[in-house]
């Protein structure tokens, strides 16, 4: 009888063991889905140069950034309009080459400036991370209450050529 | 052996029983006497009569008789049976035989068969704890602390009741996680059952871990489901709607941290919740804490 009620309690610990374990499995990124979410919407609510609407959509990523996968996730399901969407990463400035989008991840924050030196020759959107980056790009995500939100320099994007809807600057902290 | 046991066991149960006969009416005489010969549902039904049977119902011997028949009858046929009627009579009868018994010499040996039928209530419980069958089993949980309480009420189950929510959260999680639309019910429940523990424990490493890994994944789960068409200003509601979930783990991982803070669960937490925040430096600190704990390893 004591065996059993002994076999009975030592279940129930290995039950608590197991439970330890599977838990883990929900380590995720979720500030790397939520970045993709918004860039998807940047992609739609930004209206690029006529010459940019043919071939790939090309959003650019330098430097290591976990939203490089959540966006080749999204680059298998979704387009942009008619255009399919394109995932390319750039281990240093050099590799840069024409794209829609460039992000600048926190890590290569020092880089921003060379970084906009390349894409000078073409309309492309700089997006970085960084407090206090809003005026060097064009999008800065910052963080504020806890929450992802973004900052968007009104003058950069006119610059580039890059006309933004109504309803993405009804959402954004405006630079202008 | 084991049969051997058996039939030298009954030789003195007869033995005791055929004593004190003298005194009983015939009912009772006669479930004996059939239990002697092993008629089991013929002694049962004897004794039942007894029980009911104003000459015999106040009488301590009758429900002696009569837990002991019923005893035998759930040992022999009814102990795969979770609802087994025959335990509860047992149990029913040995507990009024233990209110109305004056011979404190037969106390000790009842008390021991009271144990163990109430053991088995709480071993059911333990086995039907699943997916499946876990209303039994609370059902049955909650009997074995209603019997388990008037039997010994100095005992303290505590620890038993904690186990025991702590598995049946894990199955209520189950439940959601497998279906979290349809399933939603069991989202509360996970959080009362931790809850529960909680507050009968505060410090109580299990249920605090549990219970922030429980939202801390709500909120997770909630952002990895987002569909890729979402416009900014949904997206806006439900960043709103995690962080106040991500909120709602902090207090209780913290709690788990401060109880142990050397369990990589909890710094891995931590920093999870933390980095879901966006409060990335609090999280790079339960990192380096990590990996610290790690590198003394």
């Amino acid at each position: 009888m004591l065996k059993k009620l002994q076999y009975i309690r030592f279940t129930l610990i290995c039950s608590l063991c197991f439970l330890l374990f599977t838990s883990f499995q929900n380590q995720y990124n979720t500030n790397a889905k939520i970045k993709s979410l918004f860039i998807y919407n940047f992609a739609k609510y930004i209206e690029w140069p006529n010459t940019y609407k043919k071939g790939n959509f090309i959003v650019g990523i330098l430097g290591d950034h976990p939203v490089y996968d959540e966006l080749q996730k999204m680059a298998q399901q979704k387009k942009v309009f008619d255009q399919k969407l394109e995932i390319v990463k750039f281990s240093s400035i050099d590799q840069i080459k024409k794209c829609h989008m460039l992000m600048v991840s926190s890590k290569m924050e020092s880089k921003v400036n060379e970084a906009n030196n390349k894409i000078k020759p073409y309309h492309t959107l700089l997006i970085t991370e960084k407090e206090g980056l809003g005026k060097s790009s064009d999008i800065n995500f910052v963080v504020v209450g806890n929450k992802q939100k973004f900052e968007l320099n009104k003058p950069n994007l006119t610059k580039r050529n890059l006309k933004v809807s109504n309803n993405l600057l009804s959402l954004a902290i405006v630079i202008e | 052996m084991k049969y051997l046991l058996n039939i030298l066991s009954l030789v003195v149960v007869c033995t005791i029983l055929s004593v004190s006969l003298s005194a009983q009416n015939n009912y009772v005489k006669s479930a004996v006497v059939l239990y002697q010969n092993q008629k089991l549902d013929s002694a049962a039904i004897f004794i039942s009569k007894a029980i009911e049977d104003e000459e015999t119902s106040d009488k301590a011997s009758t429900y002696y008789y009569a837990g002991i028949i019923f005893k035998d009858i759930y040992n022999k046929r009814e102990k795969t049976d979770h609802e087994s009627p025959y335990r509860d009579q047992a149990i029913e009868s040995f507990t009024k035989f233990l209110q109305l018994n004056e011979d404190e010499k037969l106390v000790p040996a009842i008390e021991k068969s009271l144990t163990y039928l109430i053991n088995t209530v709480y071993n059911d419980a333990v086995v039907l704890l699943n997916k499946n069958t876990y209303k039994k089993s609370i059902e049955l949980f909650n009997k074995y602390k209603k019997l388990q309480g008037y039997n010994n009420p100095d005992a303290d189950i505590s620890k038993i009741d904690i186990q025991y929510h702590l598995v049946l959260g894990q199955v209520f999680s189950e439940l959601y996680e497998n279906d979290r639309e349809s399933n939603e019910t069991y989202y509360n429940k996970v959080v009362e059952t931790y809850q529960y523990i909680i507050d009968i424990d505060p410090e109580n490493w299990s249920a605090n871990y549990n219970l922030g890994i429980h939202y801390y994944n709500e909120a997770v789960n909630k952002i990895k489901d987002l569909d890729y068409d979402l416009d900014l200003i949904t997206l806006e509601l439900i960043q709103d709607e995690c962080v106040e979930i991500f909120k709602q783990a902090l207090p209780y991982m913290k709690k788990a941290y401060e109880l142990n803070p050397k369990r990589k669960e909890t710094l891995i937490g931590l920093s999870g919740i933390y980095f879901s925040l966006n409060e990335l430096e609090l999280s790079e600190e339960f990192t380096e804490k990590l990996k610290a704990l790690e590198g003394e390893k």
